[in-house]
Formats: C-alpha cells, sequence, structure tokens
C-alpha cells in the first residue's frame, strides 16, 4: 500500500515536469516574442531611461489583458461602481501596473532572459516559468500566466519570485474599498502616481 | 577663402562642440555620474555612487537612494528601506522626498498603514509650495479621508495646486466653484477652471465643459464646442461624455460634424 502510494505521488511529480502539451510551446513562443520586443526597446541606450521604460510600457499594455486583470483586482466591488468610475479606474490600474512592473523589469542592462518550462494553470491557462538572471545578484524567476483570447495570447497574471501581482494587488485594494469606497481607491491609485522620480540634479 | 581660414573654421566648429561635453564633464560631479549610470541601467553603480554620498548627509542622493528600494532597481522592492533614506531626505526638507514619503504611508495600501503620519509629511511638502502635494492635501480635507471633514482647507489647497497648473486641481476647482464648496457658487469661474483642465487633455474635465457649452451654463451655449470636448473626451474612453456626445450629434448638422472631427484630429494637449 505504501509502495503504491510512492508510486502514485512519483506519477503526479512526473506529470507535473513533463513535456508539456503541444499548444503550450505557442505560450512560450508568445512570452519569448514579448522579451525579445522588450530586451530590443530597453537595450536602446541613446535615449533616456524614461523614453525607453515609456517604449517598455507600450508593449506591456497590447501583452497583458489588463482590462480583464484590473477586473479582478476589485472582485465584487466592481458591481458598485458607476460607468465612469470603472473606466476612471481602469485606466489609473492600468497605469500604476505599467509603472510598476517597467521600474522592476525595466532597468534592463544585458541581463539574460531564459524561459524553463511552462506548466498547465486552471482549466484555460499556461504558466510560462522563465528566469531573469542577472550579473550582479541571484537570477530572478518570473512565471507569466497566459491565457488564449480567440486568436491571440495575452498575459494575466505574473508571478515574480512566487508573489503573484493579482493576489498582492486584490487584497491592497480590497483593503482601500473596505474603508474607502470606490472614489477612494481611485484617490489612492492618483495618489500613487504623483510620486516623483529620481532627481537629475 | 583660404586653405588657412578653412583649417580655422573647421577647428572652430571643432571646439564649438566640444565645448559643451567638456563643460559638462568639468561641472559633473559625483552625484551626476550616479544619474548617468542610473540612465543605463546601471543601477548598481548608481547605488554605489548614492550611498557613499547619502551616507555623507546629501540629500538628493539620499532620495534617489529612496526612489532605488521603492521601485526595486536592481534591488528587490523594499519600502522600509526606500522610507529610511526619503525620511533623511526629508528631515532637510527636500520637497519631493516629503511627498513620496506622504504617498507611502497614505490610503494604506502599501506594507504599512499609517495615514497621519503621511498626512504630516503631505502637510509640510505642501507647505514647501509642491503642487502635487497640495492637490493630494486638499482631496484628503475634501473628502475627510483619516481626518475631519474641512472644505475651507480643501478649497484654499487645491486652488493653490490649480494655479500651479495642475489638471486634476483645475478639475476640482471647477466642481468646488460650481457647488460653492466654502463660498458662494460660480459657474463663470468654474466653467473657466474645466476649460483650463480640459486644454491639458484632462478627459472628465472635457466632458464637464462640453456639458457646459451644450447648455450654456457659465459660458455662452455653442453647440460645436459641446460637440468638441465631447468628442475629445469619449475617445478617451469617458463613458458618460460618449452618452452626451451620441445625443448631441443627433442635434447638429453635418457641417459641424465633419469639422469637429477634423478639430479633435488635429488637437493636441496644451502642455503644463
Amino acid at each position: 500500500m505504501r509502495v503504491k502510494a510512492y508510486r502514485l505521488i512519483i506519477f503526479i511529480a512526473l506529470i507535473g515536469v513533463m513535456p508539456l502539451r503541444s499548444a503550450a510551446a505557442d505560450e512560450a513562443k508568445f512570452i519569448q516574442a514579448l522579451a525579445d520586443q522588450a530586451i530590443s526597446v530597453l537595450s536602446d541606450k541613446g535615449v533616456a531611461l524614461e523614453e525607453r521604460e515609456r517604449r517598455f510600457q507600450n508593449l506591456l499594455q497590447d501583452g497583458f489583458a489588463m482590462t480583464l486583470i484590473g477586473r479582478f483586482v476589485v472582485g465584487r466591488h466592481w458591481k458598485a461602481m458607476t460607468p465612469d468610475q470603472q473606466a476612471e479606474y481602469q485606466a489609473l490600474f492600468a497605469a500604476w501596473v505599467l509603472k510598476s512592473y517597467s521600474a522592476r523589469l525595466g532597468g534592463y542592462s544585458g541581463q539574460k532572459f531564459e524561459i524553463d518550462r511552462t506548466a498547465k494553470a486552471g482549466q484555460n491557462d499556461v504558466y510560462v516559468r522563465t528566469r531573469i538572471v542577472q550579473p550582479d545578484s541571484g537570477p530572478l524567476r518570473c512565471d507569466w500566466r497566459v491565457r488564449r483570447f480567440q486568436d491571440q495570447y495575452k498575459v494575466i497574471d505574473v508571478v515574480v519570485e512566487g508573489v503573484s501581482m493579482l493576489s498582492t494587488q486584490r487584497a491592497e485594494y480590497n483593503a482601500v474599498l473596505r474603508q474607502h469606497g470606490p472614489e477612494g481607491l481611485i484617490e489612492a491609485l492618483q495618489t500613487r502616481l504623483t510620486k516623483f522620480p529620481a532627481k537629475a540634479g | 577663402m583660404s586653405c588657412r581660414t578653412t583649417t580655422g573654421i573647421v577647428v572652430f566648429l571643432g571646439l564649438l562642440l566640444a565645448l559643451p561635453q567638456t563643460i559638462g564633464k568639468a561641472l559633473a560631479g559625483p552625484f551626476e555620474d550616479g544619474y548617468a549610470a542610473y540612465q543605463q541601467g546601471d543601477f548598481v553603480t548608481a547605488r554605489e555612487i548614492w550611498n557613499l554620498l547619502a551616507e555623507a548627509g546629501e540629500a538628493r542622493a539620499q532620495y534617489n537612494l529612496g526612489i532605488i528600494y521603492d521601485e526595486g532597481r536592481g534591488v528587490p522592492v523594499d519600502r522600509d528601506t526606500a522610507r529610511l533614506w526619503w525620511r533623511k531626505a526629508a528631515a532637510q526638507d527636500l520637497p519631493e522626498a516629503l511627498h513620496n514619503l506622504a504617498t507611502s504611508y497614505l490610503f494604506g495600501t502599501e506594507a504599512k498603514d499609517d495615514h497621519a503620519e503621511g498626512l504630516s509629511f503631505l502637510a509640510k511638502a505642501a507647505k514647501l509650495g509642491l503642487g502635487r502635494s497640495q492637490y493630494v492635501l486638499g482631496k484628503i480635507y475634501l473628502h475627510g479621508r483619516g481626518v475631519e471633514a474641512d472644505k475651507v482647507k480643501a478649497r484654499s489647497w487645491i486652488e493653490k495646486a490649480a494655479k500651479q497648473g495642475l489638471d486634476r486641481a483645475q478639475y476640482n476647482m471647477g466642481k468646488i466653484e460650481r457647488d460653492g464648496v466654502a463660498g458662494t457658487a460660480d459657474m463663470k469661474a468654474a466653467a473657466a477652471w474645466f476649460l483650463s483642465a480640459a486644454k491639458q487633455g484632462y478627459a472628465k474635465a472635457q466632458n464637464h465643459i462640453g456639458m457646459r457649452y451644450a447648455r450654456g451654463d457659465g459660458v455662452e451655449r455653442n453647440d460645436a464646442e459641446a460637440l468638441f470636448w465631447l468628442t475629445l473626451a469619449a475617445r478617451q474612453g469617458h463613458w458618460t461624455a460618449k452618452v452626451n456626445h451620441d445625443a448631441l450629434v443627433a442635434k447638429v448638422g453635418k457641417d459641424v460634424l465633419a469639422n469637429t472631427k477634423r478639430r479633435a484630429d488635429n488637437w493636441t494637449p496644451q502642455q503644463n
């Protein structure tokens, strides 16, 4: 009985690392293409960092299912928002996410982007597990949850070092929504976006 | 022209071209070297340079180190270390450090929820004249977010920020004048503020000024102007503006529609 249980565990573990279903290769290709474009934009040291990151943000905007993510993050509070609040929230959410991610991933200076493997995530999605190898510190583990929308793939979550963007933001935003309501969340996001960047002189 | 003269001109031009770089090098100090590395995405070098300066008490370096940790540039995001450096720069009254420090505490959206502490930093930055801080502080007083609502203080701070050209503050001044918050209602003043913010591209203000033109409220009625501003707001995804726009389209002639589309296509927001 004990031996059977071990076999079962080994079998489950093997499924986890088995070569993926062929479709998952497309998700990996999508992430690789996104990374290639990102590296090309971020390597252009002829333009200022802010401009490189602005271009990078445009890439992310296209590659992320931003509306779906934004809606998921506020959960049941979505229905309590007026259509104008929903539109304003979505715009601010996208601006904040893009700013955060371009800061975290934007400072590209020759790191290597490697795709490790892919794994099924839920019913419809695929995790593309990647590593960003940095010369001065350890590799940054970055998993991209990819979903197919009709004829194109979109990122619906990024898990950096085991921390999910969706889960973190959902917890943070719900705390604000409970205390200050939808207008409070909009003000909180507006406030975050007023942060000043690094000083040049 | 003789060969000597030509050579002279070439040398002169060469010196002229080299001059800004020479001056730049001569004047640039370690802080600027750190910024150059930062711009290149070499955050390790930037951090090392600014760390030395920050330890020696240089406020700008302390502030920039705060950015590096807050945004996780070449390091894991570390809000406590970011706050530590911003506090040091804030103690030297660097307004941006006070503002960023405030935003890291306000609304409790980040690691710590200490709204009151955030407010004290924000108030100091506002008093030092920082428009963004004045606006955020005004909004906090307007809605009583973690403080007792105070309409007089709200109006005063938002007006200061609006006069510095901040689009959101101008939009809020429009609403304050319209509703007579801490004063009497003034539709002309309201429309003027909405228009200022609309010209900078703020969708909510574009919807408001569009509707004011449609009704002749605080401005002379003008359907073409109304349609123009509503078009711009609707193009930015403003839901109510789209509804208002569609209702107005049915009332205006084809020539007005064509002209508005042309104007909207060629429009660019005013830079503040």
